[in-house]
């Protein structure tokens, strides 16, 4: 059945995830470390990174065995491939850039439940062919990428006057002028900024507002 | 030959057995390939870490410089003397004090009283790097301390000076989960800076250095006083607590014999 | 005991899974309309939390931790596929032991108990309790505060949700973007837990 599944253009599966149907803002999902890691953009970078491997790669390798695995195990099956491939980047992460993977502490292990993953290779990787697969992980990972290095910059930039480790605004603490907001570096924050970005994004994309009283249709995840 | 059923039961075990066996056989191998990586990691992430507090920068690879101004060795906590026997240079090197403080039989537990880091147990033998300069004397004893703060353990190493066994020369904190910005700040190079040439005792050998968010930058307690974090009380008062465990109890055995010339003869 | 009541307020209301490390967000966010809904969630995450954290740290004491099975053998690195191994059988033996014995709470949990599987709080429960290298009964302890915590928290959340379908909120913050924020403020308010000292 799956030949005569119209499989969507290149160009499409990549693209669309990046802005249009973006994985955090659009379809709310992979929100925890979403929120935990933003507080820098090195940590933010490095984790979207990661999601974005994991994903393509979990995509095309599910992809590629998909009419091998039985239904009733699909889920198991999906998971081992998840978790091997994360660990794979969490071993990778601690041979060469051991400083970050004290940062990320336990946020790599977390990948594998991170419903991005989850949810890409259950919704799209099972239907269609494997290269299709790798751009649409690729493109949703990306998309994580995209709003994590956002809330991260705003975060990193005026939380503590830096950028990716390099100073932008000089604070008070470095002999500078800029007194850094230390609200934005705690946690809460990001739920904020995330929500207004949502917000803002909803204001332009009149089809995504929920309407009034509370209709189930966002029970999508 | 008849066709395979997947969705059979035998078919379900098959498939996921096939499975379960590419990928333990991908997942150990990468393991396997990763771990001389990973050890180089870890052991340049300490040595870096050490090397900044020694007094020496870092010239040609962090390993050579490592190599030229740093030597480890064991010290027994309670007993303040030198315990390096039976022990390879490697091991005492990579000495792992975080394992061996939870186990009974390498660990002393440490009265509730005098628990400042909150910890509970300590290894029985930590180790000690001694900094040397290119004549070999030794210039400054590097000893490593931790505890807890608001959100996680801190781990540091801090740097004393041989002659007196009493002057910080230098500190800094390797790992830790504190608030970036705030308590994160113990990471900042200008507040490390505040520590050097501070007194952990004073004449008498009473316990005097704190970091405190009333500091006394003129009078009697200039050479003890440290300010404590902007909006990082919590963290502040931890990292207090750990220094006055560590330098005021567990190493005041070793650091008076170190005074007294005893170690470094 | 006192180590075990502090352990216990410590994992509930200063390191509450949901709203100080943001964890299980999804569900957080997703499955917080209604009270009722939100209660069954958070009882079937406390369940599976109790019996997830200590078996696995069972399973990381003798099998995983280096030396521990066979010495000089390190299986640390297979850590997150046991982990989320034992998590996913559990849930399905969990749900298989309500069906037969308990239908009357099998059926209230309905969809939820399949779904925790990939639940961040369960993994993050058990990676905490590795990484901060809990004891036995610890890990019993800290299973039951960290659910306990997801649980609060989500009703809490819920609870606000239910008023706040009333309020006449900009049509592109209605609903998520509004429910992001009152998270953000309910975070804020249990960070001045972070000051308890125990």
């Amino acid at each position: 059945m799956s030949e005569a599944l119209k499989v969507p253009s290149a160009k499409e599966t990549f693209l669309e995830p990046l802005i249009a149907n973006n994985p955090v803002m659009i379809q709310v999902l992979g929100i925890c470390s979403s929120l935990a890691v933003t507080s820098n953009m090195k940590t933010a970078f490095v984790m979207g990174l990661s999601v974005t491997a994991v994903t393509a790669l979990a995509n095309f390798c599910v992809s590629l065995v998909r009419s091998l695995v039985p239904g009733s195990v699909r889920i198991i099956a999906q998971m081992t491939i998840i978790a091997s491939l994360v660990i794979l980047v969490d071993q990778i992460l601690r041979a060469f850039a051991y400083d970050l993977s004290k940062q990320l502490s336990v946020y790599v292990g977390l990948i594998i439940t991170n419903c991005i993953v989850m949810g890409r290779t259950e919704g799209f990787a099972l239907k269609y062919p494997p290269i299709p697969s790798l751009l649409d992980g690729l493109g949703n990972g990306l998309g994580y990428l995209l709003v994590l290095c956002v809330v991260g910059s705003i975060r990193e930039i005026f939380g503590s006057g830096t950028w990716f480790g390099l100073t932008v605004l000089p604070t008070v603490n470095n002999g500078g002028w800029y007194v850094p907001c230390g609200f934005l570096v705690m946690p809460p924050c990001a739920f904020f900024l995330l929500g207004s970005l949502i917000w803002l994004v909803k204001t332009f994309r009149k089809d995504l507002q929920e309407p009034k009283e509370y209709d189930t249709h966002r029970e999508d995840y | 030959m008849s066709k395979f059923n997947k969705d059979s039961v035998l078919g379900t075990f098959i498939v996921i057995i096939c499975f379960c066996l590419v990928c333990s056989v991908l997942v150990s191998s990468a393991v396997v390939a990763l771990n001389p990586y990973k050890a180089a990691a870890v052991a340049n992430d300490r040595q870096i870490n050490i090397l900044k507090v020694s007094g020496f920068d870092v010239q040609g690879s962090v390993a050579d410089t490592y190599k030229k101004h740093i030597e480890a060795h064991l010290v027994d906590v309670q007993k303040g003397v030198l315990a390096d026997e039976g022990k390879s240079a490697e091991e005492i090197d990579a000495f792992d004090f975080k394992s061996l403080s939870k186990k009974p039989e390498s660990s002393i537990a440490i009265p509730a009283s005098d628990d400042f880091a909150k910890i509970k147990t300590i290894s029985k033998l930590m180790p000690v790097y001694f900094s040397k300069d290119d004549q070999g004397n030794v210039v400054r004893v590097i000893v490593p301390f931790y505890g807890q703060a608001l959100w996680s353990t801190v781990y540091g190493y801090v740097a004393v000076d041989p002659k007196d066994g009493n002057t910080i020369k230098g500190v800094t904190f390797y790992e830790h989960g504190e608030t970036p910005g705030l308590g994160g700040e113990i990471e900042n190079p200008r507040w490390q800076a505040l520590w050097v040439d501070k007194k952990i005792n004073d004449q008498s050998g009473a316990y005097k250095f704190r970091v405190t968010k009333h500091p006394d930058h003129e009078g009697a307690g200039k050479d003890f006083d440290i300010d404590a974090l902007s909006g990082a009380t919590l963290t502040s008062a931890g990292v207090d607590g750990f220094s006055h465990f560590w330098l005021g109890k567990a190493y005041q055995p070793f650091l008076q014999n170190l005074s007294k010339g005893e170690i470094l003869k | 005991m006192e180590h075990y009541i502090s352990l216990f307020i410590k994992s509930v209301f200063i390191e509450n899974m949901a709203l100080a490390f943001f964890l299980g967000m999804c569900t957080f966010l997703a499955v917080s309309k209604k009270v009722t809904t939100a209660a069954g969630l958070g009882a079937a995450v406390i369940m599976v939390q109790v019996l997830a954290v200590p078996v696995n740290n069972l399973i990381n004491t003798y099998i995983l931790k280096p030396d521990a099975l066979i010495p000089g053998l390190d299986l640390s690195f297979l850590s997150f596929i046991t982990y989320i191994g034992v998590i996913a059988a559990l849930v399905q033996v969990l749900e298989m032991f309500l069906d037969k014995y308990v239908p009357s709470l099998y059926a209230a949990l309905g969809i939820f108990l399949p779904l925790i599987t990939v639940n961040c709080v369960i993994f993050a429960g058990v990676s905490f309790m590795v990484q901060r290298d809990y004891n036995f009964a610890e890990s019993v302890v800290y299973a039951l505060g960290s659910g306990g915590s997801w649980a609060l928290a989500i009703v809490l959340l819920a609870a606000i949700r239910e008023k706040l379908k009333y309020a006449d909120a900009p049509a592109g913050l209605n609903g998520l973007p509004l429910t992001f924020i009152t998270a953000g403020l309910m975070a804020i308010g249990f960070m001045s837990f972070s000051g308890i000292q125990l």
